[in-house]
């Protein structure tokens, strides 16, 4: 008792333990933001309301943190009880108060001179449970931290880096496994979802995403072309804990562009697997992109919601894919139930009753280059989608973006790009973006706000109404999440490559987001 | 400009060389430029939305080490994207390239360079390019245009000057809701203000909320001058390939 006044006396922040329990619940306490996307159903979703389209106007700056690193920020921070936990690009982690910004502790992270990522040295969160603090690494290792003062508790290995193998995604806990995706795809890299036991870091589970000869989908891959045919699972799943099912995109097949050494459907790349958290079973999968020859990653966050659709109360899962089409289906089973283009595309008729696209002739990469919407960046990419249950919208930011497509030799040697061609800009073309509220149950698009390029930061929503976004040019926005009409935004300065979170101290809510190399936090003027 | 030439001649040399040991490279070379690199360099290497590769003189690469470099890592704040072509094929392209080069050495303009200098002068182009630390920014300087442009280039950006423009002097219109229209160089844009360079070199800067209208251009802001005389236009063109500046 005594100590505990004295605590309080100086003001110090008792620094929480975080049960499995209070992950599960996460909405129940929106002062927090507890996982990567706030809850494990990937709702990227805010249940404070003191910032709305009535008072967002007063909204400005509270506090910055200079990152001071040469590497792109994209890390979503996660908030616990007046903490903010952050990782600074390649693999360091910042504890900062959540109030002021001011430094708690860091743990810096050495990485080898030389590591292999196709698209940037970067982190874009971390996971949580108990007193530890977990993140995955550029050169493919898994560490736990001590929450109160960043000391190494554990670290295991993944894979081997010079190999290609690396992790750049946030990982997540499923009762008493961390799950953790890996990148590489674009080298080789065979790629795996992976189980680990969160008290010791011993791994408990491996799924491998290309189907080797014991799987029963062995058959969707010519000869041996499995052991080097990527479907990487570089960005954060989302998590039943009812169903006790993790659900993860899987990244394309390698090589990315010619696809005649890996002849097949290739399967479980550019789909979603749901496997079982304790054993890391398959229990089923979707494919979206068959065979795919666009570099159409299927990675973006899957988002879980509950509704009635067809007259039958349904468990589903939804997620605007990077080859431009928006998917619903049953996440017990897998059932495909609808596909419908959310973004310009030009290389699918339509996509069939079983939910696999019809092609249009003409649109697959040739040496002499064939134009295709979307781009190999995709209709979106691996920042997250917003759902609102306020709303029952899904928010997504999406790129209106053609390429041309080549496809040349692809000889594998590991460590090197096996791509088997290449992507240029459209002639001529201006590229442009926008954030689109589109209708789960069918769907529809509800509203459009455009953006002048195609963005790269992910969009977050909030029980007050608003959808907070970034663009390229450095504006931190807010939305009317009804209407989707322009409320405020602030220039940040640089480019914003990451997703917002908000969270509250005190009582007073906060929007915080990465930009550039700078976590600011904004709230309402006083 | 002697050692130029002893460049080009050491280009024509090591074409020769390839020649007689690698047909097969420089013919899969030029697929791979023509599928790659044409759209931008043109497919004779004449220059385009990219530079003019026939000269044989590369301002960011001497060796072919250099070459192999910037293919493969593109160059920054330009439209020249990095290529993931695997190193081998990336190495054909550079054989190629070099082969270009020799041919850009018979290339010479018919009309005089000084006769075009003074024509350049009485058109009042100094208005917009700068040449020799003298003249306007509305357009880009002109110090080295010889290097890397054509003479097919030159002459379609003075006739038809649409045909290509840079990125950073494409133009943009906006006309405010007092009926003002002011028309320039885009100097930059993002989704709520829109900034701008007019003729007078004035920079204007607008909230696009409080604009009437606005717009990015699709023509060029250089005039043409297709109906110049037919000689003053090739003395221009001798003029401006006379540009060779180096280190620029």
């Amino acid at each position: 008792m005594k100590i505990l006044s004295f605590l309080a006396a100086c003001g110090m922040v008792l620094q929480a333990q975080v049960p499995f329990e209070r992950l599960v619940g996460a909405d129940s306490e929106p002062q927090n933001w507890l996982t990567y996307s706030g809850n494990f159903a990937g709702h990227q979703h805010s249940g404070l309301k003191q910032i709305n389209p009535a008072t967002v106007s007063k909204l400005q700056p509270k506090w910055m943190y200079q990152m001071r690193t040469t590497h792109k920020g994209e890390s979503t921070p996660l908030v616990v009880d007046g903490v903010m936990y952050v990782t600074r690009s390649p693999n360091d982690v910042i504890a900062l108060d959540a109030a002021t910004g001011r430094k708690l502790w860091e743990f810096d992270y050495k990485l080898p001179a030389k590591v292999i990522v196709c698209c940037g040295q970067v982190n874009r969160g971390l996971a949580i449970l108990g007193g530890h603090v977990f993140m995955s690494t550029v050169d493919a290792w898994v560490l736990a931290l001590d929450a109160r003062s960043g000391r190494l508790l554990w670290k295991t290995q993944m894979a081997n880096y010079l190999d290609g193998y690396g992790s750049t995604s946030a990982p997540i806990v499923a009762r008493d496994k961390l799950i953790v995706g890996m990148a590489g795809g674009e080298y080789g890299a065979r790629g795996f979802i992976d189980g680990y036991d969160v008290a010791t870091g011993k791994r408990a589970w491996r799924f491998y995403t290309t189907a080797g000869p014991d799987d029963p989908n062995a058959a969707s891959w010519a000869g041996d072309s499995w052991k080097t045919g990527g479907a990487t699972t570089w960005t954060t799943g989302a998590y039943d804990p009812e169903l006790n099912l993790v659900y993860w995109g899987t990244g394309n097949p390698g090589p990315d562009y010619n696809g005649d050494v890996r002849k097949g459907d290739n399967l479980y790349s550019d789909s979603v697997v749901a496997l079982d958290a304790a054993t890391g079973k398959r229990k089923w999968h979707f494919q979206f992109t068959p065979h795919d020859m666009h570099d159409w990653d299927s990675n973006q966050t899957p988002v879980l919601f509950n509704a009635e659709f067809r007259g039958r109360q349904r468990k589903l899962l939804m997620q605007a894919n990077r080859n431009a089409f928006f998917y619903l289906l049953d996440r017990e089973t897998g059932e495909f139930l609808l596909a419908r283009p959310y973004e310009k595309q030009t290389w699918a008729k339509e996509i069939d009753e079983q939910g696999r696209p019809v092609r249009l002739p003409g649109t697959l990469p040739t040496e002499a280059g064939v134009a295709v919407w979307p781009a190999a960046t995709g209709g979106t990419n691996w920042y997250s989608p917003s759902y609102s249950p306020e709303q029952k919208l899904l928010y997504v930011a999406t790129r209106e973006e053609g390429e041309v497509f080549y496809r040349a030799a692809a000889p594998y040697s590991p460590g090197n790009y096996f791509l088997g061609g290449e992507h240029k800009p459209v002639p001529g073309e201006f590229p442009t973006g926008a954030i689109r509220a589109i209708s789960p149950l069918t769907g529809e698009i509800v509203w459009t706000h455009k953006l002048l390029t195609p963005p790269w930061a992910g969009v977050m929503a909030t029980a007050g109404g608003l959808v907070f976004g970034g663009t390229n040019e450095g504006n931190f926005f807010a939305l009317d999440g009804a209407t989707g009409k322009d409320l405020w935004h602030f220039p940040t300065g640089d480019k914003i490559t990451a997703n917002p979170i908000s969270y509250g101290v005190d009582g007073k809510q906060y929007v915080a987001i990465v930009a550039g190399d700078v976590l600011i936090s904004f709230g309402l003027e006083q | 400009m002697v050692r130029g030439w002893g460049l080009i001649l050491c280009a024509g040399a090591a074409m020769a060389q390839g020649q007689s040991g690698g047909i097969p490279d420089l013919r899969m070379g030029r697929q791979f430029y023509l599928g790659h690199c044409a759209q931008c360099h043109g497919p004779e290497g004449e220059g385009g939305r990219g530079v003019n590769l026939t000269t044989g003189q590369y301002r960011l690469s001497r060796t072919d080490d250099d070459l192999l470099r910037v293919i493969q890592g593109g160059v920054p704040g330009t439209e020249m994207p990095p290529s993931r072509l695997p190193v081998s094929d990336i190495r054909r392209v550079v054989e190629y390239v070099r082969s270009l080069g020799a041919a850009g050495a018979q290339e010479k303009a018919a009309g005089d360079a000084a006769a075009g200098a003074v024509v350049y002068g009485r058109l009042g182009c100094s208005g917009c390019h700068v040449v020799a630390g003298k003249g306007g920014s509305l357009g880009p300087s002109l110090d080295s245009i010889g290097l890397r442009r054509s003479l097919k280039f030159l002459r379609e950006s003075l006739v038809t000057p649409e045909a290509f423009v840079a990125k950073a002097y494409v133009g943009a219109s906006a006309v405010t809701r007092t009926g003002e229209r002011v028309t320039g160089v885009r100097l930059n844009e993002d989704d709520y203000s829109l900034q701008i360079r007019d003729a007078r070199e004035k920079v204007h800067s607008f909230s696009k909320a409080k604009l009437e209208t606005f717009r990015r251009l699709d023509s060029s802001l250089m005039p043409a001058y297709g109906k110049l005389p037919a000689v003053d236009l090739e003395n221009l063109i001798a003029y401006l390939s006379s540009l060779r500046a180096a280190g620029e």
